[in-house]
């Protein structure tokens, strides 16, 4: 638990301070938060979400990562909410993560969208019902 | 004006929040409620500098999470009469050499340890470990059918999806077998192979057993002959058994 804490505050840390991610929770009951300036890093195959208030964090753990041309997808298997002083894991149902790794704008297959270079776009959806959107440059990569 | 809306706004906002989620809560319990009724518009909250972190508070109740499904297990129905399981060696013996039947569900999959057969070479020839991948080890997702080999198919939504099964009359077990999906690298597999999935069942397939006790059947080809053959996921090759 400590080390789990000590590592959000490295990376929030270690971040620069251009964070422009966003992250949309939409409730199972509609209801809709949208969070910005989202710092976002990527460790290993591991995607690290801090609040821009730095109160929380999301941990999302990726697996099965594969290339569609140069656009790398992985699923993510784990999700856990770091905050107020305690993890909180959240069950998950299904979701994808597209990272554009490259240096430069790569098209999303079967998409008229563009993923900027080290830009992510993921999705998952809870067992709760809970759909999350993510998007934006990570603001570091560690592989 | 303009104070009011940065300032003032959000805080009536946060305000209305617990007034909300209540009024919704009602409208879902109500019975007489038509099903097909249009549902209002998701009210977008912006979150406030000060709400702590992110609101999951949904997820995170204190009622137990649902279990995770195991893929890893496959799904058991008892498909004869109960009756005491003969020891697998001897099962295997009896058994007919036919890829209709998965004698071995120990391990990490139906014959495990038992695909010793030749390697059926990529005919694209892949340079090495994890080559297909860009270098990148593909390591299974727990929460897809076939650990996310075959696509992002989640295994709790995968009921109406079937695409032919394997039965293990031996050990009653069903192995379900689903529509891979383009681009997954199983799909990437069968392309480099030639081969086309069909559903499995039938006799006289190539029967793919894939990470997780997943499995897919093929037409076969002058490349692949019909029988059991075991993903090699580093390489992207198929072992016979």
């Amino acid at each position: 638990m400590l080390a789990s804490f000590v590592a959000i505050l490295l990376i929030a840390a270690i971040s620069p301070a251009c964070a422009a991610g966003v992250t949309r929770v939409q409730q199972a009951d509609g209801s809709v938060r949208l969070y910005r300036d989202v710092r976002m890093n990527l460790r290993g195959e591991t995607l690290w979400l801090v609040s821009a208030d730095h109160q929380g964090a999301l941990e999302i753990v990726n697996g099965a990562c594969s290339f569609l041309g140069e656009i790398q997808r992985c699923y993510p298997t784990a999700v856990t909410l770091h905050q107020h002083g305690s993890s909180h894991p959240i069950t998950l149902d299904s979701g994808t993560v597209y990272l554009n790794l490259t240096r430069s704008p790569v098209r999303l297959r079967h998409s008229w969208r563009l993923l900027a270079p080290d830009n992510v776009l993921a999705a998952f959806h809870t067992t709760h019902g809970t759909f999350v959107t993510v998007q934006g440059h990570l603001d570091s990569v560690r592989r | 004006m303009n104070r009011f809306v940065r300032y003032a706004l959000p805080s009536l906002l946060i305000l209305a929040v617990p007034t909300g989620t209540l009024a919704q809560h009602r409208q879902g319990a109500s019975a007489g409620r038509p099903v097909s009724a249009p549902r209002p518009a998701p009210q977008i909250r912006q979150a406030a500098p000060n709400t702590g972190g992110f609101d999951f508070s949904h997820d995170i109740s204190t009622r137990p999470p649902a279990p995770q499904p195991r893929p890893a297990v496959a799904p058991q129905r008892p498909v004869t009469p109960q009756q005491p399981a003969p020891p697998r060696s001897g099962a295997r013996q009896t058994t007919p050499h036919t890829y209709r039947h998965a004698p071995n569900v120990a391990g990490t999959g139906p014959y495990s340890g038992h695909f010793q057969g030749p390697t059926i070479t990529n005919p694209h020839h892949w340079n090495g470990s994890w080559s297909w991948n860009r270098g990148v080890v593909w390591q299974p997702a727990p929460i897809y059918w076939g650990g996310g080999f075959w696509g992002p198919l989640a295994v709790a939504a995968l009921s109406g999806a079937l695409f032919g099964s394997i039965v293990d009359d031996q050990d009653q077990v069903i192995y379900p077998s689903y529509p891979i999906e383009p681009d997954s690298p199983g799909a990437q597999l069968l392309d480099n192979y030639g081969l086309t999935q069909t559903p499995c069942g039938p006799e006289n397939l190539v029967v793919i057993w894939g990470p997780d006790n997943s499995v897919i059947c093929a037409y076969p080809n002058n490349v692949v002959s019909p029988g059991n053959y075991e993903v090699d996921p580093s390489t992207l090759t198929l072992v016979s058994q």
